[in-house]
């Protein structure tokens, strides 16, 4: 009896210690950790839009992130977006499903913590009331320059082969496709898996809306010159041979990957469906915001 | 006899998980279902319906429901001679993986409307996660964990299908555990750094109880799982699965099938690799090759057959 109770007493006093070692290093490393995903995602979302490292984005450059919400009340569904205003302040608007306005809250967070889903929805939830529900549904980033918008990223998952991907798409102001970036899928190698290869996803690249409505896959294989015009990392050819090989082809389908025709149709019906979604809803915000005299800084 | 008992084990489990689940009590429709082509719909009503109303697309409004606000459109509703099973084809093929909203206008004399949700059934989700933890993602043969146990303990069949057994019982209880810990106590209170260290020691915990229990119930299998067991404690696919559990936020239903899943598939790898094994004793093998590597070699041609099961649909 008696070696029970040092041995659990020492058990205890041990465990302790590890927790305390650990939730210290935890609480030290935290804040670093959220920082260098965040810069990884800027890092990602710049490159889309065509800077890097030799070609920095200048100072005119700004990221305005909007949260789009599902918000019932009671049996009635409508859509709330969590907007940046321009004095720094965030201001939550629900539309109805039919697109009409229906209301503006000022929502009391930083800017900080509005990255944070867990800081965010409890901050909304007390601005517009407990007696609605929320429920995040996707997040939008307007990119503007010079208080001009010059492009949208939308990251948004949707179901491949086998599970989800998640992609990162980069529209202009008009729905016109800058790029695509794969961000997470867990497809086969060397099939499904070279969806993240140049010569696949840079095939949605210059592709205007009405192109991408209609697109389809098809099975026909990659023409030689298109594949050097897609590669641009590895062939470096000139900027202009480039745009003219993506200015040809804009309006053909995407050529599906040899062995992998389901994760190609995959992430094209993703993208399709990404595009169209938000160039739908964002006609309706856009005109929300005109007709109420919102000031966003986009 | 302990094969009996695992079979009846076995049955009853796929008796209870077979049981209907209880139909909502709808007065008009009486069935609803994705159907076979990759637009369409089926919903079947209770009654005969009339058919100028059932047959206009403009009675209709259907979206995904996380998409409320966006219509999906109708190309046509057929009504079947029966005048009970209706077959909504839409435009663009839909999502089956994800709920739908259906409303109907006007349905009946009273004119109210009927809302219904179409989706695949729950129970073929569960099975579709415990298939695909069985075959298409087993984590021996194609995410190749857990090599250290499977190569020795699948030299005999018995000791594989004992190992393999103990492993499921360990799985299975380690991640139920683990489930507990991380939604009850790991989660509201922001310990999920805590995560690894938790799980391997529930890990421990089980497997020192099997060995105890072993120790006394099987001696012989207990020897001739030597070092084994123990190794059990530090095996990445008994702690891959809290892991998952935990990145996928799984409810209890799901977590378990997952954890079924990923033993059945521990215990089949074993199985499969112990038949070839045993054969390979008679065969003439070069010296150079006999034991391990040829024991290698065969995983390889395994995990290449298990690639077949790649993007298996059941459900």
């Amino acid at each position: 009896m008696k070696n029970i109770l040092t041995i659990i007493f020492r058990l205890t006093v041990a465990c302790l210690l590890a927790g305390l070692v650990m939730g210290t290093a935890f609480i030290l490393t935290n804040k670093a950790k959220k920082h260098n995903i965040h810069v990884n995602e800027q890092k990602v979302m710049l490159s889309l839009l065509g800077y890097s490292e030799k070609n920095p984005a200048p100072e005119s450059v700004a990221m305005h992130e909007v949260y789009r919400y599902l918000v019932g009340e009671g049996e009635a569904l409508g859509m709330g977006y969590l907007l940046p205003l321009q004095d720094g302040t965030f201001s939550f608007v629900t539309i109805d499903l039919t697109g009409g306005f229906v209301g503006q809250t000022p929502v009391a967070i930083s800017p900080e913590k509005a990255v944070e889903e867990g800081e965010r929805t409890p901050a909304i939830a007390a601005a517009i009331g407990a007696e609605k529900s929320l429920r995040y549904a996707d997040q939008t980033i307007v990119v503007t320059n010079d208080g001009k918008r010059m492009a949208y990223l939308l990251p948004g998952r949707f179901p491949g082969f086998k599970t989800f991907i998640g992609a990162m798409l980069a529209l202009d102001p008009n729905f016109s496709i800058l790029g695509l970036d794969i961000m997470e899928h867990e497809e086969d190698p060397g099939l499904g898996a070279e969806i993240d290869q140049e010569y696949f996803k840079n095939q949605f690249k210059g592709k205007p809306l009405e192109t991408v409505k209609k697109l389809e896959v098809v099975k026909t294989p990659l023409p030689e010159e298109y594949r050097k015009g897609l590669e641009t990392e590895k062939n470096g050819l000139d900027a202009e041979e480039v745009a003219r090989i993506q200015e040809q082809y804009k309006d053909n389908d995407i050529y599906a990957l040899t062995g992998a025709t389901i994760s190609s149709r995959s992430v094209t019906n993703g993208v399709k469906a990404m595009v169209k979604k938000f160039a739908y809803r964002l006609a309706i915000l856009d005109r929300v915001l005109v007709e109420q005299h919102i000031a966003v800084p986009f | 006899m302990k094969t009996i008992t695992i079979k009846r084990i076995l049955l009853s489990l796929v008796l209870l998980l077979s049981l209907p689940l209880p139909a909502q009590a709808q007065e008009l429709i009486a069935g609803k279902s994705f159907g076979k082509a990759k637009n369409e719909m089926v919903v079947t009503f209770a009654a005969p319906v009339d058919r100028a109303v059932v047959e206009d697309p403009a009675n209709y409004q259907v979206y995904e429901e996380q998409d409320p606000d966006i219509k999906l459109e109708l190309a046509k509703v057929v009504l079947a001679d029966d005048q009970k099973t209706a077959t909504l084809s839409f435009k663009e093929p839909l999502n089956a993986r994800l709920p739908h909203v259906v409303t109907i206008k006007s349905l009946d004399e009273s004119g109210a409307a009927a809302t219904f949700k179409v989706m695949k059934p729950y129970l073929g989700y569960l099975l579709s996660i415990l298939v695909s933890a069985l075959l298409i993602n087993n984590f021996v043969f194609t995410k190749y964990l857990g090599l250290c146990v499977f190569f020795g303990t699948s030299k005999r069949k018995d000791t594989a299908k004992g190992m393999g057994l103990t492993f499921t019982m360990v799985i299975v209880v380690s991640a139920i555990m683990s489930w507990f810990f991380y939604q009850f106590i790991l989660k509201p209170y922001d310990l999920n750094f805590l995560q690894i260290v938790v799980f391997i020691g529930l890990v421990s915990l089980t497997v020192q109880a099997v060995d105890t229990v072993l120790r006394k119930v099987n001696p012989a299998l207990f020897n001739a799982f030597g070092v084994y067991l123990v190794l059990v404690i530090a095996n990445c696919v008994i702690i891959a699965v809290p892991l998952i559990l935990a990145d996928n936020e799984y409810n209890f239903l799901e977590s378990f099938m997952l954890a079924l899943g990923a033993g059945g598939g521990f215990l089949l790898a074993l199985y499969l690799m112990s038949s070839v094994r045993e054969r390979m004793e008679l065969a003439n093998i070069p010296t150079t090759f006999k034991g391990v590597p040829i024991a290698f070699i065969v995983a390889g041609q395994f995990a290449l057959a298990f690639l077949g099961f790649s993007g298996l649909t059941l459900f």
